[in-house]
């Protein structure tokens, strides 16, 4: 925010005018969007069902690759939800103050992309209609899941997020709903706002507790950020598998997972700001502080690919050195090095000044980064299960139309909850960005709150 | 997908990952309904319990019969698992004196032969559609045997082709014969007839010897797959494992074009140049007769034999064959030494043009090595009847209209036969009938619509040998009965039943020395045997004594003939003596090898063999043309290129496989698929049928397997060929160990490579307890052939899904037990370890403490458990699994009637979505601890035997209580050679031993 610069402020009125006409009536635009998120959806769903009906066979999963483009999703998503809460809450606390014009679609990119991750697990079961027995009720059988088992771990530890982060983003929302209804024409945004806005006045009172409550939430998910994807991670370090049990894992999950969060908050904010002419809202230098923590965390991701292969070639594991030969030699090696390109080489740019606020290549550099992160679990997952420790029983993975067709209407799940967002609810946080205003002046001042 | 693809695959499900758009679009466009169409899955079994009892029928109870295996000439006993009157499983018969409890997968898959669902199911006959694809329309019997009596009636040539029988049934059809005046042929593709021929020159009478490997301390072996098809393979490949397991186990030296099983299993495996073998075996003969060997022989003897080898020498010999000189004169120092030894010669390398040669210098090798009547027993031999050169007079005779009549029964010589000899066309002759225009008929007996019954014009279908009485009598001293183990599947009758039937009504009814049916004629038939046994007891009691036993086994004794009189008949003479190939300058030849999986292509419509991965190229469901790199390259040709392998006679549309193990001048086809009829296992179309390629030479025995020329040109497009196996190497991981037989140590208990010895490494946590028993099993790798039985007995166990090749080459094959295979060294010092690798059953199961549901657990036993019904299918389990040993249920597959009928009903059949694997046959271990309950004990040793274990003829495996250190188990598992597979790296602590294999570095 340039709420230094005098020469051209931003003031109170502009913010509620430009986050509140975002509300307005869509365009053409919006629902060809909205169609086009539905539609991917659709594709999903049909994928499923086929595959519920013909078998878990539709998808390209065989022996000895038994997770793979689900699982891959599903970590790929769940590393997307951590930025979200990484810029509400940690950066909260941190006082820094370039997320507030971001936090908001970050942490509503949060709930999302957990909703969309939690999907996977389903998907992948092999009898979806059982999902409920990872669940710990109480049932006459006496039967219990296993507490050892790191799926169990996961269904704690997303289940957790997913609440915790859901609670943290309504919460954050209120008084900006509080402002939108305020402003609502249609009946139905008004009953709408009315109920979730939880008759928010504005007053002083209403004031201390929100300020309290957000936090006690953003201290709340704080370690959130750093547990879920550990346990993520433990789904595969804590197995056998080689290229799976590392102990690296925790760290360079998480590390991955920022890097990949802030890379789709670039991906939705440079078409939203453009959408919504929100340039003076979320300016360059924001971007330019996103661009730091990219190429921070590439930095870290990167450093823990080295370190896999350093411990590989020091432990002097056959198995573990097999399979680190096996990442850019084998015949996945596309993979692999169209991950180090990703991850490791195309962030390095970000180290000239006007590449960090150049728009276009944020843009590119951030899809660049989805791609590559995507393909880093794609990696751990199935190159390591493809060569373990019997070399009789190695196999290949065949990519199924239907793991296609699920990864897109993966996206478009995601996209329709996006989409549908931000024409029903502030995606810039109004109150949190006038936090940072200069005060403005009693007689200019007719400010939302 | 190509024709001969969606042929495959009518087992497994078709759908998988090949989604056809529109399909895709369908679902699309439906998906909102589609969940409520998801829910009509489980549909409504019935279950129809007796109405009325049967006698000895208790529901839930096995009845076991004892029989006699029938898939080839071995005569292994059996017997046969029935349930509420269904066979479920075939066993070996651990009395008989053949086999010994063992059994191949052949003689384990007869069951899906009686449960073919295309069998013949009523009497047939040919109406209309044209020669080759015909159309047959259902009579009944009377009509059938109306027609078949009436044309027996008719006063012309007529013959009746047999398979190889021995027996009542071989008798009874020559008294059938004789009475009609009928050429009798019998006819089995893979008899060596050229031995039993040899035998009578050499050792003065004609017949196939028996093999005693156990004693013998060298073998060289020219091409007899004796672990695989040759004559006896369960008895030759216990008696080679017992010498494997003791500690000096004999030093087997194998010559051939192409890399066999057997081959795999020797110490040195010498890739010779096709047909060049006689000019090594001669060469060793020289070598050793002027080392001073064959002093036995008679004076003139030698001096002739000296004679005819003056030009023959090591060198020669070397050149003509492409063997190193140093590896024959290897071979040569090592008879020399030996006190026994064994040399033999068979499979496709030896049936050249020429086969005399080459074994007659093997029955002269045995005869100067003095092996005759030590390892060569030639007292008890049994005749091979086939004769190629009777049946091709017989079909000249047919091609000039002079039959009237021809009917077959247990053979397939329009699949098997080369085509030059126009078997076809002879059939034609027959129909379109004598000079006169009287037509002929043609009639099968044939229980399945082979490509000979495709021929006739009428198929009286005859019972499986499951559901008929009969009788084997492989060599002396042997009587194996052939008994019927449930009612007939299908409307069909016994052949011998048919031949007595048929033969009243031709009026002829003493053809069955009054005899009512075949059972009182085999009865008369044992009354012999019952009389010439010596036994005190009643004729009635012998026999029912002898179908309990499953048949009357003389205890087994030494050779008791000895070569008396009758090798001074022996002349050596010059053709016999020559050397030379015979089609040394042509550029390839084909070499159509039987295999354990097709054996000559009797075994192809036998799903179970055909998912069996071949245990060389690892290929399932297919066939397919190796090729060495440099032929290969020659031409142009890459690994998975269609090729068309063609000359005069036909042509093969075949994938290539490169193999270094195979010979330059060969281009190796596996025999027995291909089939254009012969039901939907079988049929493939489009690969075209190998036996019709070959050459004929005049006067011939037996059928020339190797010696036809081809050209092989690259055809159009590529196949999948589905491969199990994934990496070829162990890549140094130690995984399947071998250690040496070190030079100087005589005996084996000194050698080893020191690394084997389980040492139970210290534990950080508490130890799991097993109060009673803890289950586990050991495999000696030295005894371990490779060829895969004990994989269909489990398929046949545990009923396994078989699943198609479309479904296999997604990696998605359901077996529980696979062969893993691997090659280390360069071909001339090639190394092949084979290692049966099931659920381990950790103590400390990595798959156990990630399932979220605890659908796999540890139970008391000892056993890694898995509850089906808890699975959700997260498969992390088999992600976790070191050995890669669990299979998940990717699709519901559709087993089609009556091939379910097979299913055990003991084991639960898995629904898709679920994971499975071994149990240890969970079911049989239950089965133990009732009668033990009942009998207030715990099991005993050896009272367990899991499918696997029971079924492997070289009783490789042992299973038992580790808690008992007695037990045999134990005392493996406790053996200076075993070891746990990967256990020192993740402490995995499997409760399979394996023993290493020791071999001869030769």
């Amino acid at each position: 925010m340039n709420s230094h610069d005098s020469s051209n402020e931003v003031t109170y009125k502009e913010v509620n005018d430009t986050v509140l006409r975002m509300l307005e009536p869509p365009g053409a635009g919006w629902y060809v969007l909205l169609c086009a998120c539905l539609a991917c959806v659709g594709i999903g769903a049909a994928s499923w069902t086929h595959q519920i009906m013909n078998g878990m066979g539709d998808a390209g999963k065989s022996h000895p690759i038994m997770w793979g483009a689900y699982i891959t999703n599903f970590v790929f998503w769940v590393g997307i939800a951590h930025s979200g809460t990484l810029i509400s809450a940690v950066l909260y606390l941190f006082r820094a103050h370039f997320r507030m014009s971001i936090y908001r679609l970050a942490e509503a990119m949060t709930v999302f992309a957990v909703l969309t991750a939690g999907l996977f697990p389903l998907i992948h079961l092999g009898r979806p209609w059982f999902f409920y027995w990872l669940m710990p009720y109480p049932n006459q059988r006496t039967l219990w899941p296993n507490f050892r088992s790191p799926l169990l771990w996961d269904v704690f530890a997303v289940s957790t997020y997913l609440t915790i982060s859901a609670t943290f983003f309504i919460v954050g929302l209120i008084p900006d709903i509080a402002a939108a209804r305020d402003r609502a024409k249609t009946t139905f945004r008004k009953v709408l706002y009315t109920l979730t806005s939880l008759g928010w006045t504005g007053s002083n009172r209403n004031w201390k507790h929100y300020t309290a409550a957000y936090l006690f939430f953003a201290a709340f998910a704080t370690p959130l950020v750093v547990s879920v994807h550990s346990v993520v991670s433990w789904d595969f370090a804590m197995s056998i598998v080689p290229g799976w049990h590392a102990t690296i894992f925790p760290p360079y999950f998480v590390a991955g997972a920022i890097f990949s969060g802030v890379a789709m908050v670039i991906t939705l904010a440079i078409p939203l700001r453009k959408a919504f002419g929100l340039e003076r809202l979320i300016t360059a230098d924001n971007f330019d502080a996103m661009s730091k923590l990219i190429l921070a965390t590439s930095g870290i991701v990167s450093y823990a690919y080295a370190t896999e292969f350093y411990m590989a070639w020091y432990s002097n594991n056959t198995f573990e050195r097999y399979q680190f030969w096996f990442r850019p030699f084998g015949e996945m090696k596309v993979a692999f090095w169209g991950m180090v390109f990703c991850n490791c080489v195309a962030p390095q740019i970000l180290w000239i000044k006007s590449m960090r606020t150049n728009i276009g290549v944020l843009f590119v550099l951030s899809l660049i980064i989805n791609v590559g992160m995507w393909l880093e679990r794609f990696n751990i997952i199935l190159q390591s299960l493809a060569r373990d420790y019997i070399p009789s029983a190695w196999g290949a993975y065949n990519f199924s139309w239907i793991d296609v067709g699920i990864t897109i209407g993966a996206f478009g799940w995601f996209g329709m909850y996006m989409t549908l967002f931000i024409k029903f609810f502030p995606a810039v946080a109004i109150t949190e960005i006038k936090e940072i205003l200069p005060v403005p002046a009693r007689q200019a001042g007719h400010g939302g709150h | 997908m190509s024709e001969k693809d969606s042929e495959l695959v009518t087992i497994g499900k078709s759908a998988s990952n090949g989604i056809s758009r529109r399909k895709f679009l369908q679902i699309l466009g439906a998906s909102s309904a589609a969940g409520v169409a998801g829910c009509a899955r489980d549909q409504a079994q019935k279950v129809f319990p007796f109405v009325r009892g049967e006698e000895d029928q208790i529901p839930g109870v096995s009845v076991w019969y004892r029989s006699t295996c029938r898939e080839c000439s071995a005569g292994c006993g059996i017997q046969v698992r029935t349930r509420e009157g269904r066979a479920v499983k075939i066993e070996g018969n651990p009395e008989h004196p053949v086999n010994h409890g063992g059994l191949c997968g052949l003689g384990q898959a007869a069951l899906q032969a009686l449960y073919d669902p295309d069998r013949v199911r009523q009497p047939l006959a040919r109406e209309g559609g044209s020669n080759l694809e015909p159309q047959f329309k259902p009579i009944s019997w009377d009509e059938a045997y109306a027609r078949v009596a009436a044309a027996l009636k008719a006063n012309n040539k007529k013959v009746l082709i047999t398979g190889e029988e021995t027996g009542a049934l071989d008798e009874l059809a020559q008294s059938f014969s004789k009475a009609f005046g009928a050429e009798k042929i019998s006819f089995d593709a893979l008899q060596p007839v050229a031995l039993a021929k040899a035998s009578e020159q050499v050792y003065g009478s004609y017949g196939i010897p028996r093999y005693d490997f156990e004693k013998a301390q060298v073998i060289v072996n020219f091409g007899a797959d004796f672990l695989e098809t040759f004559v006896s393979p369960c008895e030759y490949a216990r008696g080679w494992a017992k010498s494997r397991k003791s500690g000096n186990p004999a030093k087997f030296i194998h010559v051939e074009p192409r890399l066999s099983l057997t081959g795999a299993n020797a110490d040195l495996w010498l890739n010779a140049k096709p047909g060049s073998e006689a000019s090594v075996a001669w060469a060793l003969v020289k070598f050793l007769l002027e080392a001073g060997r064959g002093n036995s022989l008679r004076d003139e003897v030698r001096q002739s034999l000296s004679s005819l080898l003056r030009d023959v020498s090591i060198d020669a010999a070397a050149e003509e064959s492409g063997i190193s000189a140093d590896k024959i004169l290897r071979a040569g120092h090592e008879l020399k030494s030996a006190d026994a030894s064994l040399v033999l010669a068979g499979g496709t390398a030896a049936a050249t043009a020429n086969p005399m040669s080459l074994q007659v210098a093997t029955a002269t090798l045995n005869l100067i090595l003095g092996n005759v009547g030590k390892t060569v027993l030639v007292g008890s031999m049994r005749k091979p009847q086939t004769s190629l050169a009777r049946f091709s007079t017989a079909i000249a005779s047919m091609k000039k209209g002079e039959v009237g009549l021809v009917m077959m029964h247990g053979a397939n010589p329009q699949f098997n036969l080369p085509a030059e000899l126009g078997f076809q066309y002879a059939l034609a002759q027959v129909r379109a009938g004598d000079p006169k225009g009287k037509p002929g008929l043609i009639v099968s007996f044939s229980s399945s619509l082979d490509e000979s019954a495709m021929l006739a014009d009428i198929i009286l279908p005859s019972h499986h040998s499951l559901e008929s009485w009969g009788d084997s009598r492989p060599y002396a001293g042997v009587h194996g009965l052939v008994q019927p183990v449930m009612t007939p599947v299908f409307d069909t009758r016994a052949f011998g039943d048919m031949l007595i039937k048929l033969a009243a009504m031709a009026g002829q009814s003493s053809v069955a020395g009054g005899a009512e049916d075949f059972l009182g004629y085999l009865k008369a038939s044992w009354k012999k045997v019952h009389a010439a046994s010596g036994s005190s007891a009643d004729f009635q009691r012998f026999w029912l004594e002898s179908v309990e036993r499953g048949g009357y086994f003389v205890a087994e004794e030494g050779d008791s003939s000895k070569l008396s009189t009758s090798t001074d008949a022996y002349k050596p003479v010059k053709a016999m003596a020559k050397v030379g190939s015979g089609f040394g300058d042509q550029d390839l030849v084909l070499y159509p090898y039987a295999s354990v999986k097709t054996f000559d292509g009797r075994a192809a419509n036998r799903p179970w063999l055909q998912e069996l991965p071949d245990p060389i190229t690892s290929y399932v469901w297919d066939a397919w043309a190796e090729m060495h790199p440099a032929t290969a390259a020659q031409r142009g040709i890459a690994e998975g290129d269609v090729v068309q392998v063609r000359n005069k006679n036909g042509e093969l549309s075949l994938a290539v496989h490169i193999s270094d193990y195979v010979h330059r001048d060969v281009v190796a086809v596996p025999l027995g698929q291909g089939h254009q009829a012969y039901g939907r296992f079988a049929k493939t179309v489009g690969y075209g049928n190998a036996s019709a390629m070959l050459n004929l030479s005049a006067n011939a025995e037996a059928i020339a397997y190797v010696g036809a020329a081809v050209d092989v040109v690259r055809g159009r497009g590529r196949s999948s060929l589905v491969k199990t196996q994934g990496s070829d190497s162990q890549h140094g991981r130690e995984i399947a160990r071998t250690a040496f037989v070190q030079a100087g140590a005589a005996h084996g208990e000194e050698h080893g490579a020191g690394h084997a010895g389980h040492h139970e490494p210290k534990q950080m946590y508490v130890q799991r307890e097993h109060p009673i028993y803890e289950w586990g099993l050991a495999v000696d790798l030295s005894a371990c052939t490779g060829c895969g039985a004990c994989v269909v007995a489990c398929y046949a166990e545990n009923n396994i899904a078989v699943v198609g090749k479309e479904i296999c080459s997604q990696g998605r094959e359901m077996s529980w037990l696979r062969i893993d295979r691997y090659f280390e060294g360069p071909a001339e010092e090639l190394q092949v370890s084979f290692q049966p690798m099931m659920c381990q059953h950790c103590h400390n199961a990595p798959c156990e403490p990630v399932c979220p549901v605890f659908a796999t657990y540890h139970n008391e036993e000892g056993l890694n458990a898995m509850a089906y019904n808890r699975c959700v299918g997260t498969r992390y389990c088999s992600n976790n699994c070191t050995y890669k040993v669990r299979r998940f249920n990717f699709f519901e597959v559709d087993v089609p009637e009556p091939v379910s009928w097979q299913f055990n009903p003991d084991v639960t059949k898995r629904s898709m979505g679920v994971m499975e694997k071994c149990t240890f046959c969970l079911q049989r271990i239950n089965e133990a601890k009732d009668h033990a309950k009942d009998e207030g004990r715990i099991v005993r040793d050896g009272e367990v035997q899991p499918a696997c274990v029971q079924g492997c003829p070289t009783q490789a495996l042992v299973f038992g209580n580790m808690k008992d250190p007695e037990s045999k188990v134990s005392r493996w598992a406790e053996s200076h050679r075993a070891y746990k597979i990967l256990d020192h790296h993740i402490n995995t602590q499997p409760a399979v031993s394996y023993l290493e294999r020791v071999k001869h570095k030769l």
